[in-house]
């Protein structure tokens, strides 16, 4: 864990490629992020939750053997002490597919290592490599202007496609207009269903298409998690003083402000406001939520954040 | 009012750009957010009133811009006719040129003559047009300026009092400065005997002036060079070497005099008693039964030389040029006719010989009775003293503790003083460089000295920075001095290596030797401080007689001269002129020699050109009176440009002045 303790140095090496460092990812093989009912349809490693097969290495429950049914799935042991044909269920075993979506929308700039993409890139990183060391089917994709313009990367399966990983995140670049989060997540979603969606977003947009994307998740059966990624100056506005201009990096449009104290006072009113919209538009549809400013080390991702989403260490 | 050149007011149009600078809106860039989501849920402010807001320097530069606008246009008002005659009456400037060439004969008078009336006729023509300044320049040696901006009258007083002198002239420099001084309007008119084709003048100097030529023609002999030949140490016989130059296209025949030079009193300058047709105060008296009259045959544009002599006394001495039989003059130009030279007196001085080679005593002696006012007297011991102050001391071998006074050579010293240190003894020496100095001014052959010594190790002497290496040997590897001469504490010291054998003097092989002893006297021997000074007219002479005495100032031909701030005088006048110095007076001969004077018959192409210069083309569409536009009457503007740029000094001192308390300003709120 002491690479994990590295503090971030601006200007240096950026969070995503500490992330792939080789002393951060055997830290990572520990752990495993908790899904609870998202499953694929192939075979794989993680047990989900209400669901069975007629094999598997933890028995869920016995049912009355049905006409047709494989006589070797009778349980005989049961028959003998009971008199009645019952069939073992196991816990199904799925490969989970894992869509990790990153806004690189011209907000998440500019670009430069402990800017906003760069640990939004550097969360995709740590679960991602997580979910490959859990045996997870992995999808990467940038949240794109809309639909056509979907990247996207995958399936990754194992460690061995952490370099694939590593690269893909590495190649995200602030866009130079807006980004469309319901059109990414159709996008993804369209290609699988009842997989696990993780959104890595600043979500400085209209609440109501947060709500949407998130309706998109839970209509395709899949489980979604929220990740809000903001920087110091998103955070604390008091860097604009002398500044009575500002202009949006995404569309470019130019507004007045007043720069003064109050004026500061209600943007933070309205930032709190934001983030309360955004938590309840995850929280009303089951989803977990977490947030991760800029800047910040990887330890204190793992540690404060991250965990949120459902992240713990095994063994 | 009205301005000479409008144009410049388009210089205005700078005030639009400066303006725009000030007034374009120059708002700070807007600072990047990540969205504008937030900020719409905050009121935006409205919208400032933006008024034009210039500062004060805006309203500096602004001005500044104007002022030099206006300077540019060059503004003038109508003046009143009282200040026409004030300050805007035109300038006459009128150039004599004076230069020796003007003395030359034509007709009645002399061309000096002729250019000073007509100075005076044209003086009185621009008077009579109408108002004026008149300036008198005279273009001789050195332009002068004889009056300036003065009235018609005084400038004909100025005129009628200017004379030519005895130098070259530069009336081309004259016209150039006349052209500088003058201004807008105004003339120069130029009175010389040289053509327009053969004056350096720039075409715009040339273009504003009015050339009167006066005489450009005439017969003329010259004294080119006169030299001297005297015997050694100044005694002997004398004689002179006359060059005469023949400037006419047909062979001449001119009788060559030669005759003593006297003054009456040399110290008591303005007694000097009557002449015999010499140019300036002083005797000429015949020169003694020594036939000083030759006559010569001078072929066409050619030189002869002539020997008078010889005679036996000593003294100044003027050589003239005459004509033969009783024909008309020589020539047209006499300045050049007459020559002023010097036999000078043979040096006396007592001589102190110390040696114990009685031969080379013998032949001091016998040197000394050939050249007459020479005493010598002969000593064994350097240390004893002397009966009589020696001007020249000769150490052979011995040397004295403390070294004599007055000049000294030693020979082969034995030891060392102040005057020379010893090395030691060398074999084998050998003559390698010699440098040219007036003790080896015979010798030809160096080496024969070393012969001469009969010593197979020299004495190697210390090199003295203070003196000169005259000769060098190289012995034993390494360079030595042979002979080393030069001035101490003002003290003429010699130092040789070599000895002078007196048995070998003697000899016929010992003739180099003697030879160099000679010329070692000859150096040794203390100058003549009374013989009479020579010059060249035009030429300056260093305020100094020979031993160093200071010249306080000169008294002659044209009144008394002062030595100049570089110390050095300018006769401009031949002829004997008295120098006067605190401790002594004494006589300097001023002589003509300038060839290209001289060549009067063609003086038009041959003088005026100054060094490196090439002449100005005449410009045959020149109007005859080379004055440009004058003003009518009347119509005299005055000049206003002055106030503007004055004006424009004073704004650009604000404009720092503020710029430098903004940046103070500035300072103070960092500080904050």
């Amino acid at each position: 864990m002491a690479a994990l303790n590295r503090g971030t140095t601006p200007g240096a090496t950026s969070l995503l490629d500490r992330v792939f460092e080789p002393g951060v990812l055997s830290s990572l093989d520990r752990m495993r992020l908790r899904i609870s009912r998202a499953s694929g349809d192939r075979p794989g490693h993680t047990r989900v939750r209400g669901r069975t097969d007629p094999s598997g290495s933890e028995l869920d429950r016995w049912v009355p053997y049905v006409h047709g049914e494989d006589l070797r799935r009778v349980d005989w042991h049961v028959y003998a002490r009971l008199g009645e044909l019952l069939v073992r269920r196991f816990v199904a075993e799925r490969e989970v597919p894992v869509w990790i979506l990153i806004d690189s929308s011209g907000s998440m700039g500019p670009a430069g290592a402990g800017s906003k993409l760069d640990t939004a890139a550097a969360v995709a990183g740590l679960l991602g490599a997580i979910c490959l060391a859990g045996g997870e089917r992995v999808y990467l994709g940038g949240i794109p202007h809309g639909a056509r313009d979907f990247s996207h990367c995958g399936p990754l399966r194992s460690r061995t496609a952490l370099g694939t990983l590593h690269a893909f995140l590495g190649s995200l670049t602030p866009a130079a207009g807006e980004g469309d989060l319901v059109a990414a997540v159709e996008a993804a979603l369209r290609l699988t269903s009842r997989g696990l969606v993780v959104l890595v977003s600043d979500f400085l947009i209209d609440p109501g298409l947060v709500a949407r994307a998130a309706d998109v998740i839970v209509r395709r059966g899949c489980e979604g998690r929220l990740v809000t990624v903001l920087s110091r100056e998103d955070l604390d506005p008091a860097w604009l003083r002398g500044c009575d201009r500002i202009v949006d990096r995404e569309s470019g449009r130019v507004r007045r402000i007043a720069p003064s104290v109050d004026t500061w006072q209600r943007y933070r009113d309205a930032l709190d406001h934001q983030l309360a919209q955004v938590r309840e538009a995850a929280t009303s549809r089951g989803m977990a939520t977490a947030f991760a400013l800029s800047g910040s080390g990887i330890e204190t991702l793992l540690r404060d954040e991250l965990p949120k989403l459902g992240l713990a260490l095994v063994r | 009012m009205g301005f000479e050149t409008p144009l410049g007011l388009l210089a205005l149009g700078l005030l639009a750009p400066l303006a725009w600078l000030y007034l374009r809106v120059r708002e700070q860039p807007p600072a990047a957010v990540s969205s504008l989501r937030l900020w719409e849920s905050i009121a935006e402010p409205p919208e400032p009133r933006r008024r034009p807001k210039l500062p004060l320097r805006f309203f500096l530069q602004a001005a500044l811009v104007a002022a030099l606008a206006l300077a540019l246009a060059q503004p003038w008002i109508a003046g009143s006719p009282a200040d026409q005659t004030a300050t805007a009456a035109p300038e006459r400037i009128i150039v004599l040129d004076n230069s020796a060439s003007m003395h030359a004969r034509n007709g009645d008078g002399t061309r000096f003559e002729q250019a000073r009336a007509a100075a005076v006729d044209r003086l009185a023509e621009l008077a009579a047009a109408g108002p004026g300044r008149f300036t008198v320049l005279v273009a001789g040696g050195r332009e002068e300026t004889l009056i300036a901006a003065a009235s018609a009258t005084d400038a004909r007083a100025a005129i009628e009092g200017a004379r030519a002198g005895a130098t070259a002239g530069k009336p081309g420099a004259a016209v150039e400065a006349a052209a500088a001084r003058l201004g807008s309007d105004g003339s120069i008119d130029l009175f010389t005997d040289t053509k327009a084709a053969a004056l350096v003048v720039s075409r715009e100097a040339l273009a504003r002036t009015r050339i009167h030529l006066t005489g450009q023609s005439g017969s003329n002999l010259s004294i080119a060079d006169l030299g001297t030949t005297l015997g050694r140490l100044g005694g002997g016989e004398a004689r002179a070497l006359v060059t005469v130059r023949n400037h006419d296209d047909v062979p001449r025949r001119v009788r060559v005099v030669l005759q003593r030079w006297e003054e009456p009193d040399a110290t008591r300058p303005g007694e000097t008693g009557p002449t015999t047709g010499t140019p300036a105060g002083g005797t000429a008296v015949a020169a003694g039964n020594a036939a000083p009259v030759t006559e010569l045959d001078v072929p066409a544009r050619a030189s002869a030389r002539a020997v008078l002599g010889p005679v036996g006394w000593r003294g100044p001495f003027v050589v003239r040029l005459e004509a033969t039989g009783q024909g008309p003059a020589l020539d047209d130009f006499s300045l050049d006719d007459v020559a002023f030279g010097v036999f000078a007196e043979p040096r006396s001085f007592h001589l102190r010989l110390v040696t114990q080679d009685v031969a080379l005593g013998a032949q001091a002696r016998a040197l000394a009775a050939a050249h007459g006012g020479i005493t010598v007297e002969i000593s064994r011991e350097p240390d004893a003293p002397a009966t009589t102050p020696a001007d020249v001391t000769i150490f052979d071998r011995g040397v004295p503790r403390i070294p004599p006074p007055g000049s000294v050579a030693y020979l082969a010293p034995a030891t060392g003083n102040a005057d020379v240190r010893l090395a030691g003894r060398i074999a084998g020496a050998r003559i390698s460089a010699s440098e040219p100095h007036p003790v080896l001014a015979s010798t030809t052959r160096p080496e024969i000295l070393l012969d001469v010594a009969d010593d197979p190790a020299v004495v190697e002497i210390v090199p003295d920075p203070r003196l000169a290496r005259v000769l060098t040997a190289r012995a034993a590897g390494r360079e030595i001095a042979l002979l080393q001469a030069g001035e101490i504490d003002g003290r003429r010291v010699a130092l040789s290596a070599l000895r002078l054998p007196g048995r070998t003097l003697a000899s016929a092989d010992g003739v180099p030797a003697l030879v160099f002893l000679v010329d070692l006297l000859h150096w040794l021997a203390p100058g003549a401080t009374n013989a009479p000074l020579t010059a060249t007219a035009g030429a300056a002479v260093v305020a100094k007689f020979p031993d160093g005495a200071p010249i306080d100032r000169l008294e002659g031909p044209t009144g008394p001269l002062s030595p100049d701030a570089e110390g050095r005088l300018h006769p401009d006048e031949i002829g004997a002129w008295h120098a006067m110095g605190r401790e002594r007076a004494g006589l300097l001969l001023v002589s003509f020699r300038d060839p290209a004077e001289s060549e009067i018959d063609g003086t038009a192409d041959a003088h005026g050109n100054g060094a490196g210069q090439a002449p100005a083309a005449a410009d045959p569409d020149l109007p005859a009176g080379g004055t440009t536009a004058s003003l009518a009457p009347g119509a005299t503007r005055v000049p206003l440009t002055t106030a503007p740029l004055a004006l424009a000094a004073a704004l650009l001192a604000a404009e720092w002045l503020l710029v430098a308390l903004d940046a103070r300003r500035s300072q103070g709120d960092e500080g904050l």
